[in-house]
C-alpha cells in the first residue's frame, strides 16, 4: 500500500465540522488515506469516531446546515471531488461512487415499490427507456438473490436482511467503481450477516469494485478488508495492511480494541475493556486525544499534537510512545 | 324631532297636492294625536266617513316615466311567502308588496281607505257588512269575489296565526260583492280596521292550485308580480300592466307601483348595508348601523330619512310578592337615577328620543302634553332621597337585569348598571338570545329588572295592554304586579266608549305614579336611500313599501 | 379493499344515528319554545298552548324521537320547516351546492397555496423562504376570517369596484367569500406541510436518494412530497368537514343562503326540523369525507392498504 499519486482514491487532510447551537463538533480532524482499485479498505472505530462522516464527505451528502467540510481534498482518479460543481457531483453519485447505509429498515422509501427504487438509479445515469431500466432492475434483484417477481412489492413486505440486499442491489446497479459500505451488517443478525458479507465479497470480485468498509466489528473487517485504518476522535491513529495491524497492533487504542475481543481459544473470565469514555467531540483533549484513557500516557502526550509516523514500511501510528520497531 | 318630521311631511304633502291635484293623505293621526276619540269613534262605526276620503293618489304615471328598477335591502329572509302564516322579520318586509287587503291603513290608528273593499258599515250589533269592488282580478286572471274574501278569512282564522281574526265569529259571502261579518264583541277603537286590514285576500282557486300554498310563488291581485324568489337571497317583483284597479281615485298609496321592477335583497350582515349602498347594489337600506351613518349624513349622493320606531325601550320591575321592588319609592328612585337623555346620546346619538310613557307619538291617542310633564328626568339627589325613604341602604341590594343579546340592549344595560351603581344598587347583567328571553321573561325568579321593548297595535293602549293587562298573565301584569285600580283604568281606556282623552290621561297619570314599568326611550329608524329616492313610504309596521316611494325623474332610467 | 369500504359505509349508520339522537336531545332540553317564536308577541297563553299541541311539542321525549326517526327511516321524510313551511330536504338540497362550492374552492386554494408555502418553508428552513411563509401563515391563523372578509370587501368592492360585496348571482360572487374563508385553512396547511416535510427531509431514504445522484428537486417531488402528504391529507379531510359547517360566518357576511345560515337560523328560531335534519346532513357529509380521506391514505401508502386488505395478502414475507 502506498501513497502515490496513481491511487484510485486519495483522501488528504479531510476536516469536517458540525455546528450545533453555537458549539462546534470536530467530527473529522485531518484524515488522510489512499485506496487502490479493486481493493477493500476498512475504517475501524467506535460509534461516533467520525467514520460515517468520512464516507458521506466523499459523496458530499453530509447534511449541510450542521455539517461543513472545512478542509481537505478527495481525489477520485485525480479529480478533487470537493471542488466539483453540484451537477457534476450528481453524475458521480450512484454511478462512480455509491453507498450502502447502516440501517436498512429506514433506508428505503416506504411507499415506492422496491423495483422502482432500483430502476430509478439506473434510469438516472443511463439514457434508456423505463422498460429497459426496469428489466435491468429485475436483473439486479436476481443478482442479490431476490426473485425478480418481487419487483412490485413494497419495502415493508421484506425482512431486514432482504431490504439490505435491495439496497446493495441499488448501490451496485450502475456498476460503480467505488462502493462505500457503512456498517452494512450491523443491523442484521449474525446468520444473515454472513450471507450479506459473502454476497458483497462475491460481487466485489465479479465486478472489480473498490470498497471502503466501515465497521466497528473486527471480525467483519478481518473477513473482507485488505488494508485498514483505525479511527479515534476523528483522526487516523493507526494505518496499515490487515495482517500488519491484526498481528502487530501498535497504537494503545488498537491494542485495547483487540484485547477487548473475546477469542475461542483463550480462557478468560472477564473481557478487558478500555477504561474511560470516548471524548466529547466539541471539546477534545489537548495533545493526543486518547491520552486520558491510555495506560502509557505521560505529560508529553498532553502537550503537543501527535503526528502520524511510519513505524514500519506501510505501517503508520500516531503515538509518541511507540518506537520505530515492532511492539 | 317630531316637529321636524311634521314640517317635512306637510311640505311634501303640499308639493304632492300641487303636482297631482288630488286630495291629500289623512293627516289626523300625526297632527292631532290629542283628540283621537272625537274623530276616531265615528270613523269606526260609520263607514261613509272613510269612503268619502279616498287615499292620496296620483294621476296614473305614464309608462315611460317610471324608473326601471329599485333595489332595497332587507335584514332577513322572508322564508315563507304564504298569506296566512305568522309574521317574521323578513316576512313583514315584503308582505305589503305581495298581497292586497280589504282596506289599507297607512299610519297607525289612522283612517282606513278602500283597497279591495269599496265600503263597509255596521249593520247591527256586532255585525258588519262589507262591499267589495266587482272587478278584482289576480295575476292569473282569477276573479276575486266575496266568496274568496270569506274563504281567505276563514282559512286564516283556522290556521290561527293572525291574532286579530280571533275576534271573528263568522264571515260569509252574501253575494259576489257582499260579505257579512259577525264578531264576538263590538270593536274598540281601531278594532274593525285591524280586522279588515289583517288578512290577505287571495283567490281560493289559485291557492288550492298551488303546490305549496303560495309559500314560494304567490298569485295575488296586487300591482306587482313575484317573478323570482331565491330563498335567502332575493325577491324580484315586476309591475303588472293588467292591475285590476283602473280608477285612479281608488288606487291606494301602497298600490302606487311607481317603479317597474323591485328587487328585495337579503343582507344578513349589518355592515354590508352601508357597503351595498356605496357600491350601488341597493338603493334603499333601513339597517345601516349607527357607526356607518356618518358616511351618508352630509353626502349629496344619499338622503337619510328619519322615522320614530314603534318600540319603546322600557325597564320593568319585578312585582312578585315579597320582592323589594314592590316598594314604590324604590322603583321611583331607580327611575330618577337613570338618565335617559344621556342614554340616548350614548347608544344612538341623533337617532333616539327619550320616552314619556310606554309608547310614543306613533300611536293613536298619544297626548302631546305628556312631553312637557315631568317623567322622572335624571335627578340623582332625589333618587337618593327616595332610595333612603324606601328603607334600603347603598350596597345592600343586588339586582339581576335580564336583557336580549343585541348590541343596543347591551349598551343600555351597562348604562343602567353604571347609573344604579351611583345609587348603591349593584346590577348583574344577563343577556340571553331571543328564544330564551321569550321563555323566561314570564318566570318571576328569572329577573329583578327586565329590559324590554314594547310596541303593540295602533293605539296607545296597545303597548299598555301588553305590559299591564292582568287578564293575560294569570292575574298579574306581565311583570307580576297585582293592581285592581290599574286593571280597571286599563279596561276603561281600551274600550270603545272609554277611549277618550280624559281616560287616556288618567291611565297615564296613574301608571306614571305607580311606575310598574318605566318607559325609557324610542330609537329612530334611519333609512338611507340613493338621492334619487325623493320620498320613502313605510307601512304601519315600519317597513318600506318600494312601490309607494317616490323617485326622481332620472332615477335608474 | 371492497370489504373495508363496505364496512366503513355500514359504520356510518350508527355514527349518524348517534349524532341525531344527541342533537334531538339537546334541542329538547334547551330553553326556548318554538311555538312562542312562531306566534306574535301579543299571542295569548291559550294560543301558544294550542300551537304547542299542533306542533306536537307536548308529547313525551321518546314518542317524539320515535316519530322523527320513524319518519326518516320509513318515509325518508325529514319533516317540514316551521319557519319556511317547506320540506327541509328541499331547502337543504337547494343550499348545499352553495356551501359546497365555497368549501371546495377553499380546499383548492388551501392545496394550491398552502402546500407550496409549506414546502418552501421546509426546504429553506430558518432561511428567508421559511420566515416569509411562516409569517404569512401567522397572519392567516391569527386574523379572524370575518375581519379579512370585511377588509376584502372594503378594498375590492367599495374602493376598486371589481367584485360584488354580497349575493349569489354568479361565479364572481363567490370569489371574495372563498378567499376570506380560505385564509385560516391555507395557514394551517402551510404549517402542517412544513412540519411534515421537515420530518421527511431528515429521513434516511432521502439520504439514499441523494446518494443515488438525484437532484434536490427530483428528491422533493418523488420521495419527499409523497411521504409528507399523509398527514397533509388528514388536514385536508378535517378542513373539509370544518368548512362545511364553518362557513356560517362567511355566509352571514356575504348573505349567501347556505347550510350554515340555515342551521343557525333554525337554532335561533328553535325550528327543530331544520336543526335536526341539517345536522344529520352534515354528519353524513362529514363521515363520508372521512371515508374518502382514509381511502386516499390507502391509495398513497401501501402499508395502510395492506392493513385494510390484510386478509388477502399472507405469506410472501422473507
Amino acid at each position: 500500500m502506498s501513497n502515490n499519486a496513481t491511487s484510485f482514491l486519495e483522501v488528504k487532510d479531510l476536516v469536517v465540522e458540525y455546528t450545533s447551537e453555537g458549539s462546534v463538533i470536530h467530527a473529522v480532524n485531518g484524515v488522510s488515506f489512499a485506496l487502490e482499485r479493486g481493493k477493500t479498505f476498512g475504517l475501524v472505530g467506535e460509534t461516533g469516531a467520525g467514520k460515517t462522516s468520512i464516507a458521506k464527505a466523499i459523496l458530499r451528502i453530509l447534511p449541510d446546515p450542521p455539517a461543513k467540510i472545512r478542509n481537505g481534498q478527495i481525489l477520485l482518479d485525480g479529480i478533487d471531488l470537493l471542488t466539483l460543481e453540484e451537477k457534476d457531483m450528481r453524475k458521480i453519485r450512484g454511478r462512480r461512487v455509491s453507498m450502502i447505509f447502516q440501517d436498512p429498515m429506514t433506508a428505503l422509501n416506504p411507499i415506492m415499490k422496491v423495483g422502482k427504487q432500483i430502476a430509478e438509479v439506473i434510469k438516472l445515469h443511463n439514457k434508456i427507456s423505463n422498460k429497459q431500466a426496469e428489466a435491468e432492475a429485475g436483473k439486479m434483484l436476481e443478482l442479490v438473490g431476490i426473485p425478480a417477481e418481487r419487483f412490485n412489492e413494497y419495502p415493508h413486505q421484506f425482512s431486514g436482511g432482504m431490504k439490505q440486499r435491495v439496497i446493495i442491489a441499488m448501490a451496485l446497479a450502475c456498476n460503480p467503481e467505488l462502493l462505500l459500505a457503512d456498517e452494512p451488517t450491523t443491523a442484521l443478525d449474525v446468520t444473515i450477516q454472513a450471507q450479506v458479507l459473502e454476497m458483497i465479497n462475491k460481487l466485489k470480485r465479479d465486478l472489480n469494485t473498490s470498497m471502503i468498509m466501515i465497521s466497528h466489528n473486527l471480525g467483519v473487517v478481518a473477513e473482507i478488508c485488505d488494508d485498514l485504518a483505525v479511527i479515534y476522535a476523528g483522526e487516523v491513529v493507526e494505518l496499515g495492511s490487515k495482517e500488519t495491524i491484526f498481528d502487530r497492533a501498535a497504537h494503545p487504542y488498537t491494542v485495547g480494541l483487540f484485547s477487548a475481543v473475546p477469542t475461542l481459544d483463550e480462557e478468560k473470565e472477564r473481557l478487558v475493556p478500555i477504561i474511560g469514555l470516548p471524548p466529547d467531540p466539541s471539546n477534545l483533549p489537548a495533545g493526543c486525544h486518547f491520552h486520558p484513557r491510555c495506560p502509557w500516557a505521560d505529560e508529553a502526550c498532553e502537550r503537543e499534537s501527535i503526528p502520524l509516523r511510519e513505524i514500519a514500511p506501510g505501517h503508520f501510528c500516531r503515538c509518541i510512545k511507540v518506537s520505530a520497531q515492532e511492539n | 324631532m317630531k316637529r321636524k318630521f311634521l314640517v317635512v311631511f306637510l311640505a311634501l304633502s303640499m308639493l304632492l297636492s300641487v303636482l297631482s291635484g288630488c286630495a291629500k293623505e289623512v293627516e289626523k293621526p300625526v297632527e292631532e294625536p290629542a283628540a283621537p276619540a272625537a274623530t276616531e269613534a265615528p270613523a269606526v262605526t260609520e263607514a261613509p266617513a272613510a269612503t268619502e276620503v279616498p287615499a292620496a293618489t296620483e294621476a296614473p304615471v305614464e309608462e315611460l316615466a317610471l324608473p326601471e328598477i329599485v333595489s332595497i335591502a332587507i335584514g332577513a329572509d322572508p322564508a315563507d311567502l304564504a298569506p296566512f302564516v305568522g309574521m317574521s322579520m323578513g316576512r313583514i318586509a315584503v308582505l305589503k308588496t305581495i298581497y292586497e287587503y280589504l282596506i289599507e291603513t297607512d299610519s297607525m290608528g289612522g283612517a282606513a281607505v278602500p283597497m279591495i273593499a269599496k265600503s263597509w258599515e255596521k249593520t247591527g250589533d256586532k255585525v258588519y257588512k262589507i262591499t267589495i269592488f266587482d272587478n278584482v282580478y289576480d295575476s292569473a286572471g282569477n276573479h276575486i269575489t266575496a266568496a274568496d274574501v270569506a274563504w281567505s278569512y276563514n282559512t286564516a282564522k283556522e290556521l290561527g296565526n293572525l291574532r286579530p281574526l280571533g275576534d271573528i265569529v263568522s264571515i260569509s259571502a252574501v253575494d259576489d260583492v257582499t260579505v257579512n261579518l259577525e264578531v264576538k264583541s263590538n270593536f274598540g277603537p281601531g278594532g274593525l280596521e285591524k280586522v279588515l286590514s289583517e288578512c290577505p285576500i287571495v283567490s281560493q282557486k289559485a291557492y288550492e292550485a298551488s303546490p305549496d300554498g303560495f309559500a314560494t310563488k304567490p298569485i295575488t291581485s296586487g300591482p306587482y308580480l313575484l317573478t323570482e324568489y331565491v330563498p335567502g337571497s332575493s325577491l324580484t317583483f315586476e309591475r303588472r300592466e293588467d292591475y285590476w284597479q283602473t280608477d285612479p281615485q281608488y288606487r291606494t298609496l301602497f298600490s302606487q307601483a311607481n317603479v317597474k321592477k323591485i328587487v328585495f335583497k337579503v343582507i344578513t350582515e349589518a355592515a354590508q348595508n352601508a357597503i351595498a349602498l356605496e357600491t350601488g347594489n341597493v338603493d334603499i337600506a333601513a339597517g345601516v348601523t349607527q357607526d356607518d351613518l356618518a358616511r351618508f349624513m352630509n353626502n349629496p349622493a344619499f338622503t337619510t330619512f328619519n322615522f320614530l320606531d314603534n318600540l319603546t325601550q322600557n325597564l320593568q320591575f319585578n312585582g312578585s310578592e315579597g320582592h323589594p321592588l314592590t316598594n314604590k319609592e324604590l322603583r321611583q328612585a331607580i327611575a330618577y337615577a337613570i338618565d335617559t337623555s344621556a342614554m340616548c346620546e350614548a347608544v344612538a346619538p341623533g337617532a333616539c328620543t327619550p320616552a314619556h310613557t310606554i309608547g310614543n307619538p306613533n300611536f293613536g291617542g298619544y297626548l302631546k302634553k305628556w312631553e312637557s310633564e315631568p317623567y322622572y328626568e335624571y335627578d340623582l339627589e332625589k333618587a337618593k332621597e327616595l332610595f333612603a325613604a324606601s328603607g334600603h341602604t347603598p350596597g345592600e341590594l343586588t339586582f339581576k337585569l335580564l336583557a336580549q343579546n343585541d348590541a343596543r340592549s347591551g349598551l343600555m344595560a351597562q348604562i343602567i348598571q353604571a347609573q344604579l351603581g351611583e345609587l348603591g344598587i349593584a346590577v348583574e347583567i344577563s343577556q340571553v338570545e331571543s328564544a330564551v328571553y321569550n321563555q323566561i321573561q314570564y318566570d318571576p325568579t328569572a329577573y329583578d329588572l327586565l329590559l324590554a321593548m314594547s310596541a303593540g297595535g295602533d293605539f296607545i293602549f296597545s303597548p299598555w295592554q301588553l305590559v299591564y293587562d292582568q287578564n293575560r298573565y294569570n292575574g298579574t301584569t306581565s311583570n307580576f304586579f297585582k293592581d285592581d285600580e290599574l286593571q280597571s283604568l286599563l279596561a276603561t281606556v281600551s274600550s270603545l266608549e272609554g277611549f277618550n282623552e280624559a281616560n287616556v290621561d288618567a291611565f297615564q297619570q296613574y301608571q306614571k305614579e305607580q311606575l310598574y314599568a318605566y318607559g325609557m326611550l324610542s330609537f329612530n329608524s334611519i333609512i338611507v336611500a340613493d338621492s334619487g329616492v325623493l320620498k320613502v313610504v313605510r307601512d304601519t309596521r315600519g317597513q318600506v313599501i318600494p312601490g309607494a316611494c317616490e323617485y326622481a325623474a332620472d332615477f335608474n332610467k | 379493499m371492497g370489504r373495508y369500504i363496505l364496512k366503513r359505509l355500514i359504520w356510518m349508520i350508527p355514527v349518524v344515528l348517534g349524532v341525531t339522537i344527541l342533537v334531538f336531545s339537546i334541542m329538547y332540553l334547551i330553553p326556548g319554545d318554538p311555538a312562542k317564536m312562531m306566534l306574535s308577541p301579543e299571542a295569548t297563553p291559550e294560543e301558544i298552548a294550542a300551537k304547542r299541541e299542533e306542533l306536537g311539542l307536548n308529547e313525551p321525549y321518546l314518542v317524539r324521537l320515535g316519530k322523527f326517526l320513524g319518519g326518516i327511516v320509513f318515509r325518508f321524510d325529514f319533516g317540514d320547516s316551521w319557519v319556511y313551511n317547506q320540506p327541509v330536504t328541499k331547502e337543504l338540497l337547494n343550499r348545499f351546492p352553495r356551501t359546497l362550492t365555497i368549501a371546495v374552492i377553499c380546499i383548492g386554494l388551501q392545496i394550491i397555496i398552502g402546500i407550496p408555502l409549506g414546502i418552501i418553508a421546509a426546504v429553506n428552513q430558518n432561511g428567508l423562504g421559511d420566515r416569509i411563509s411562516m409569517f404569512i401563515a401567522l397572519f392567516g391563523i391569527s386574523l379572524p376570517n370575518f375581519w379579512i372578509a370585511l377588509m376584502l370587501i372594503l378594498f375590492f368592492s367599495v374602493k376598486l369596484g371589481w367584485l360584488p360585496p354580497f349575493g349569489i348571482d354568479g361565479f364572481k360572487y363567490y370569489i371574495l367569500p372563498c378567499i376570506a374563508n380560505a385564509f385560516p385553512g391555507i395557514a394551517t396547511q402551510a404549517r402542517q406541510t412544513r412540519s411534515s416535510m421537515l420530518e421527511v427531509i431528515r429521513s434516511d431514504y432521502i439520504t439514499t436518494a441523494r446518494a443515488k445522484g438525484m437532484s434536490e428537486l427530483q428528491i422533493l417531488l418523488k420521495h419527499a412530497l409523497p411521504n409528507a402528504l399523509l398527514p397533509v391529507i388528514t388536514i385536508i379531510g378535517n378542513g373539509m368537514g370544518m368548512l362545511l359547517a364553518g362557513t356560517v360566518v362567511i355566509e352571514s357576511i356575504f348573505s349567501i343562503p347556505g347550510i350554515g345560515m340555515y342551521l343557525v337560523g333554525g337554532i335561533n328560531s328553535r325550528d327543530y326540523n331544520i336543526v335536526q335534519s341539517s345536522v344529520i346532513f352534515l354528519a353524513l357529509a362529514f363521515t363520508f369525507i372521512m371515508l374518502l380521506v382514509d381511502l386516499a391514505y390507502a391509495f398513497i401508502d401501501p402499508r395502510i392498504k395492506a392493513q385494510f386488505a390484510r386478509k388477502h395478502k399472507r405469506g410472501h414475507h422473507a
